[in-house]
């Protein structure tokens, strides 16, 4: 991984900030990148005074907020069908029917939330807002914020420790994901709790 | 008096397994990245000639010399770029610019 990250990061003086419109683009329509890592880096290079803070913040936002509209209507589109049919399944409609209602009730907090400090959701988060057929406005809102702060963390985080940016943004990638698993896990366990308490 | 609700799908708990299990290999990964350190902080071949200056407080003049570039004039290039355009080695411009490093290592900018 660590290798995978280092030539991504060599992209970026070669490339400047297309690369992490492209990286943040695919990231967040649901295929695995380091951008985080990247965008760490960036704000190293920015601290060193290679690039400027504008463009990197305006590309990385441009091109996440595209991935995240893709998942969205990939969600829409592809995964409202189905959605539907697994709904047929009478043991599995009352959870999806609960889920649909917990989702699109907590909507934006899920989207802003699933984007930092619980990015490793963001993807799923984007398909399940489609397929639930959450607004498109709310979504798109969260999305805005959520990717805002995502970046706005980063990059920044990236500026103020840019003596250490390889050490921490390994760290703070591994930190990140097992707080969004783990958290997931204890949703996932006190919903199972319920139903065995029930039953 | 509500009915009993049947028990949870399998997939569910799968899903909840595979969670925890994730959450807890990157838990101990995070773990051991921070108990493992030992404060030395390489050159990596992503990072350009500006960075290391402002990072490793190695003199211009020496990072020019090493990577080839006009004195005054740090482009905004990758250490790899760097050294494919002279046609070096990776390893030994590496090695060169870690000498350079760890010669200004207690440096202040």
């Amino acid at each position: 991984m660590e290798r995978l990250i280092h030539e991504l990061n060599a992209l970026i003086p070669a490339h400047g900030a297309s690369v992490l419109f492209a990286v943040a683009l695919l990231s967040c329509a649901g295929i695995p990148m380091p951008t985080s890592a990247m965008m760490m880096a960036a704000g190293a290079f920015i601290a060193a005074g290679d690039m400027h803070m504008a463009p990197v913040m305006l590309a990385t936002l441009v091109g996440a907020v595209i991935g995240d509209q893709i998942g969205y209507f990939a969600g829409r589109f592809g995964g409202e069908p189905l959605w539907q049919r697994f709904h047929r399944n009478a043991r599995l409609a009352p959870t999806m029917d609960r889920a649909q209602h917990e989702l699109d009730s907590r909507a934006l907090i899920a989207v802003v939330v699933s984007r930092f400090p619980l990015s490793a959701l963001g993807p799923w988060i984007n398909l399940a807002s489609g397929a639930t057929r959450v607004g498109w406005q709310r979504f798109s809102l969260g999305v805005l914020i959520g990717d805002g702060i995502w970046i706005l963390a980063y990059v920044g985080g990236g500026y103020v420790f840019a003596d250490n940016v390889s050490h921490l943004s390994a760290k703070m990638t591994s930190v990140l994901a097992a707080v969004a698993f783990l958290g997931l896990a204890m949703l996932i366990g006190r919903h199972l709790w319920q139903r065995h308490e029930d039953a | 008096m509500t009915p009993a609700r049947p028990p949870a799908p399998l997939p569910l708990r799968l899903l909840f397994w595979l969670c925890l299990t994730l959450g807890l290999a990157f838990a101990g990964d995070a773990a051991w990245r921070i108990l493992s350190e030992d404060g030395r902080r390489p050159v990596e071949e992503w990072m350009s000639p500006r960075h290391v200056m402002a990072v490793f407080h190695v003199p211009e003049a020496d990072l020019a010399r090493i990577l080839g570039f006009p004195p005054g004039a740090p482009p905004f290039a990758s250490i790899r770029d760097l050294a494919q355009t002279q046609g070096r080695s990776m390893a030994e411009v590496m090695a060169e610019l870690q000498a350079a490093a760890d010669a200004h290592a207690g440096d202040t900018p």
